[in-house]
Formats: structure tokens, C-alpha cells, sequence
């Protein structure tokens, strides 16, 4: 394990520690010493406040989308761990304006637990929470049972696009419901070329022999669906918008955004490169591309 | 979005409408992400956070006496972690790895919790230890099977080390784990192994047989929750790291019965 850290069991807080050192007039603790963070501003009244959370290992998601026009607050657990209810609920009560807060994160069954469990704390304080997940990963489950999928990159849509509707003074059935409207709208599939080491357990989450990818791959390291010999990158983009275009079955002539997303080592070059491609293949679909597309890391 | 390290690349596509257009045009700033003319928040940092939320440590016994029942499961407990890697190892093949960390953190830190009174009732203990396993390293498996530990230590009636109480109470755990996780009967999680367990009657090398049987049976199958489902027939000859968590557990018991 090659990692500039110190203690590993310290790597989540030590990462906090800095991100709040760094940003002290954007971002601080709900409480004391915890691991919920929102907005410096938090808890404006009259606005609907968004709760997002997850495990640590996904900069920017989940606590860099805290900020104007985004997400209000965020609970963050352990190495691609959910956090706890009770620091979901400490966020909520940060963020909370009187308007209601709406939880908005990715489909993991740890998450659910944590944030369903922090909605009944809440509810008997008197803050009224609704639910929105991200389940964009078309390699983790058949259409037919989209639901199940899990939430990846295409969650930063939501972000963006619930946080605006926030900001506007949309009211919580309203946020939520852009929110979803988004989640059934955006599809995403990725592929790993290298695997992740978790600070705490010192090992690889998967092996991939040299010159193979895992095609589907989810962003904790989880196989997808197939594995094989490691293609160019515009054999990698047909697959990927080959699979994401089918599912979502856009009519032609409609127009859509394009988040090409890199897993942490990629670099930029090698994300433009699958964009390009990505780029044509849209548009001999009939589809054209709002802009400014982003190609983010 | 990324996975720390790892090397790979996603691609999202978003089916645009008028309103969705102008929203995701709108200005948004945070210290990680700027879009259009709008500077990120810069407050006066507050004069101090508020107090954080105070754990009750009052009423504290760690001298007193523990029961039979403390002393059993405390052993265990200082046993369990020594699994950690070989369920890291199993869940990195199924799901995200971290189960070894999860059963490591979860048992030292419900042991942690019983010490603070090892003299209690063991519903009083059981639900102790399951809320403090739920919340140490908080996950998918850490949620269910301590959540469902709290819930099973108050319909407890009697003492675990009883058999007959222990297999009421595996069946119990198993119950509230299918309610609040879905996971059915042959679904090849937890689930399974408990419900072997609690089927293979009240001698203990007999429920170990029976659970280890469950682990090689489940592994032929296709794993049907969690992020092992993921994997839908690539999961089929492994064994499940959440069975074979409650397999060790077991093994573990019986090991500090003959001590």
C-alpha cells in the first residue's frame, strides 16, 4: 500500500480536518468533533435543505456538492462505509429552515438503513424529510428492475439540479420530486482498469491481471459485469454509451448532458479521449449535446 | 465521483427537458465544484459549533461481577476480530471488503459496551452490544444484524446460554434481519446460516455442522441482496462472508465452552 496517510484508522477525520481548515467560511461541523458537515449558512429559513451522505473514498462526492445552489449538509461515514443515523440526523438539523429537508443519496442498503432510521429521530423533533435515490448504474441490474440499481456518478446531476430547484425556493414535494425526475432521466456505466485499496484493510478490494478491465464496475471496487481483455478507449466508449443510450432510450432529436467520470487515477487526457468518442456516438443518434458538458474527476 | 486509487472511467448521460436544462444551468459554488457567476460561500466562520451531542456514561459498573453470560460472549468477542481477514478476503471477491473491518470494529466495540456493566441481564447486554456493533463501523451488515440484536434482546426471555434460548434467539435475529433487509430463505446471506443454525436443534456441534453445510450449499447458488446480487451469476462458488461470519462466531463459541 503506497497512501500519503498517517494513522489509517484516522484517514476519514484527518480528511475532514483539512477540507475544514481550507474552507472555514464554506463549510463547517454540525456538531462538535462529528462527521456531519453543512453549508457555513446552514439553516436558512424558508428554504428546503438537502442531506446528502455516504462513505468516504468518493471526493468530490459526497461533501464536495455542499454549497450554494447544491446540497446543504452531509454525514460522512468510514471508507466506503454509510455513516450513522445519528450523524444524518445531526446534519438535518443543521440545514433544517423550517421548510423540510430532503435526503438525497445513492441506492446501498447501509445508506437506506441509516437515513430511514435518522428520518424517525428527526420526525419526532418535528422536521419533515423526504427521500430521493440515485440508481443510475445500468451494469448492476436489468432495466426491469431498475430500482435495485446502485447510485453512481450520474448522482452529481441530481445534486445540481435538486440544489438549484432549492435555491429558487421550490418547496420539499417539489425539490424531491425534480429530484426523482432526474434519477429516472440519468444512466451511467463505467469501467475499472486498477483496484482500490481501503486506508483500514491494506489490500486490494479485487485483483485485474495486466492488460484486463472490469466492464460495469461500481464505485466501491464491485465487479460488473463482464471481465476481459482491455480495449482502446474508443471500443471502451462504444460499450459504455453503447449500454447507457439503450436503456435510456432517448427520442431522437432530444437533447441531453454528458458527465464523463473519472474513478480517482485516470487521468483527464484519457477522459477526453472516451468523450470525443462518446461525442460522436450521441449524435449519430440523432441526440445533441447541451453544453457546456463537464469532464470531471 | 471517484473510488480513492482506482483507475477507470464512467460515463453518465442525462435526458434533458426545459426545466431540468435551466436548473442545471443555474449558479452553483462549493469549494470543489463552480458553475456560472456566483463565488463560493465565504461566511464568518461561526463563533464555535455547537456542543457536540453527549453519549450518557452514567450508571457505569465496569468492577461489578459479570454474569456467565458476559463472560461467554466477552470471550468471544476477543476472539472474532482474528477473522477479520479472512472475511476481508471473502467480501472483496463479493462485495466491497469490508466486512473483515466491520466484525473486527463491531465486536471490539460491543465488548466495549458490556464491560461498562458486565453484570447486567443479558437482554440489557444483548441490546448494548447490538446497538454499539451497528454503529462502530456502520454498514449494510452492521445496520441489519445489530439493529436486529436490539430488536431481539427486548422479546429475550430467559438466558442465551440456555439452548433452547440461544436457537429462539438466533431465529429472532434471523426474523428482524428478513423484515427490515428483505432477504428471504435461500437468498444466500445471514439469513440462511441462522436459520440452519436455529433449524439443527439445540446441541451445539450439531448447529455447527448444520450452519457449516448452509455455507457450502449457499456458495453453489447466486447470491440475492447486497451488493453481492451485483454479481448475479458470477457469485455462484463463493462462499458468503456474512454466513461464514456467523460460522466463526459459533466455532468461536464452542472453543470458549471447552476452555
Amino acid at each position: 500500500m503506497r497512501k500519503i496517510i498517517n494513522d489509517p484508522d484516522a484517514f476519514t477525520d484527518e480528511t475532514i480536518e483539512g477540507i475544514i481548515a481550507a474552507h472555514p467560511g464554506a463549510l463547517r461541523r454540525a456538531v462538535a468533533g462529528g462527521r456531519a458537515l453543512v453549508r457555513a449558512d446552514a439553516g436558512r429559513s424558508g428554504k428546503v435543505g438537502i442531506v446528502t451522505g455516504g462513505g468516504s473514498g468518493h471526493l468530490p462526492v459526497f461533501l464536495g456538492y455542499v454549497g450554494l445552489g447544491l446540497c446543504d449538509g452531509v454525514a460522512v461515514g468510514n471508507t466506503f462505509s454509510s455513516p450513522s443515523a445519528e450523524q444524518i440526523a445531526d446534519a438535518t438539523r443543521a440545514v433544517d429552515g423550517g421548510a423540510g429537508v430532503l435526503y438525497l443519496y445513492g441506492n446501498y442498503g447501509g445508506d437506506i438503513y441509516n437515513f430511514d432510521i435518522a428520518a424517525d429521530l428527526v420526525a419526532a423533533e418535528g422536521i419533515t424529510t423526504e427521500t430521493a435515490l440515485a440508481a443510475d448504474d445500468v451494469a448492476s441490474a436489468p432495466a426491469a428492475s431498475r430500482a435495485t440499481r446502485r447510485g453512481v456518478a450520474g448522482m452529481i446531476y441530481a445534486f445540481k439540479i435538486a440544489g438549484a430547484a432549492a435555491e429558487r425556493g421550490d418547496d420539499l414535494a417539489g425539490v424531491a420530486s425534480i429530484a426523482r425526475r432526474v434519477g429516472e432521466r440519468t444512466r451511467t456505466m463505467g469501467v475499472g482498469l486498477s483496484p482500490t485499496i481501503l486506508p483500514a484493510a491494506g489490500e486490494p478490494t479485487f485483483h485485474l491481471d495486466e492488460g484486463e478491465m472490469e466492464v460495469g464496475i461500481g464505485i466501491h471496487g464491485e465487479p460488473g459485469v463482464h471481465r476481459g481483455r482491455l480495449e482502446t478507449a474508443d471500443q471502451i466508449a462504444d460499450r459504455l454509451v453503447g449500454a447507457v443510450l439503450d436503456d435510456l432510450d432517448a427520442p431522437a432529436g432530444s437533447t441531453v448532458s454528458v458527465l464523463v467520470n473519472g474513478l480517482g487515477a485516470t487521468p483527464l487526457e484519457e477522459l477526453y479521449i472516451l468523450y470525443r468518442r462518446a461525442a460522436r456516438l450521441i449524435a449519430e443518434r440523432d441526440l445533441s449535446i447541451h453544453a457546456p458538458s463537464s469532464a470531471t474527476t | 465521483m471517484t473510488s480513492l486509487e482506482a483507475a477507470g472511467a464512467s460515463i453518465s448521460v442525462l435526458l434533458l427537458d426545459d426545466e431540468l436544462t435551466e436548473l442545471l444551468d443555474a449558479p452553483a459554488a462549493s469549494p470543489f465544484f463552480r458553475h456560472g457567476a456566483v463565488d463560493v460561500l465565504d461566511v464568518e466562520p461561526a463563533a464555535g459549533p455547537v456542543a457536540a451531542s453527549a453519549t450518557a456514561a452514567i450508571g457505569d459498573h465496569p468492577d461489578a461481577v459479570p454474569t456467565a453470560f458476559a463472560e461467554r460472549v466477552l470471550a468471544v468477542l476477543a476472539v472474532l476480530p482474528e477473522h477479520a481477514e479472512e472475511l476481508r478476503e471473502l467480501d472483496a471477491a463479493l462485495g466491497d471488503g469490508d466486512l473483515g473491518i466491520t466484525v473486527a470494529e463491531g465486536s471490539r466495540a460491543a465488548g466495549d459496551a458490556m464491560r461498562r456493566d458486565p453484570s447486567l441481564e443479558p437482554a440489557e447486554l444483548l441490546r448494548r452490544a447490538g446497538a454499539a456493533f451497528a454503529s462502530a463501523n456502520p454498514s449494510t451488515f452492521a445496520a441489519l444484524v445489530g439493529g436486529a440484536v436490539v430488536g431481539a434482546a427486548a422479546d429475550l426471555s430467559g438466558d442465551p446460554l440456555d439452548p433452547l434460548v440461544a436457537s429462539a434467539l438466533a431465529s429472532s435475529v434471523a426474523d428482524r434481519i428478513r423484515a427490515r433487509g428483505g432477504a428471504e430463505a435461500g437468498d444466500k446471506t445471514v439469513v440462511d446460516a441462522l436459520l440452519a443454525g436455529a433449524g439443527a436443534g439445540t446441541d451445539l456441534d450439531a448447529v455447527i455442522d448444520a450452519v457449516r453445510r448452509a455455507v457450502d450449499d449457499g456458495a453453489e447458488r447466486t447470491s440475492k441482496r447486497g451488493r453481492a446480487a451485483w454479481l448475479q451469476e458470477r457469485s455462484v462458488g463463493l462462499r458468503d462472508p456474512g454466513m461464514v461470519a456467523y460460522l466463526r462466531f459459533l466455532e468461536d463459541l464452542r472453543a470458549t465452552r471447552t476452555r
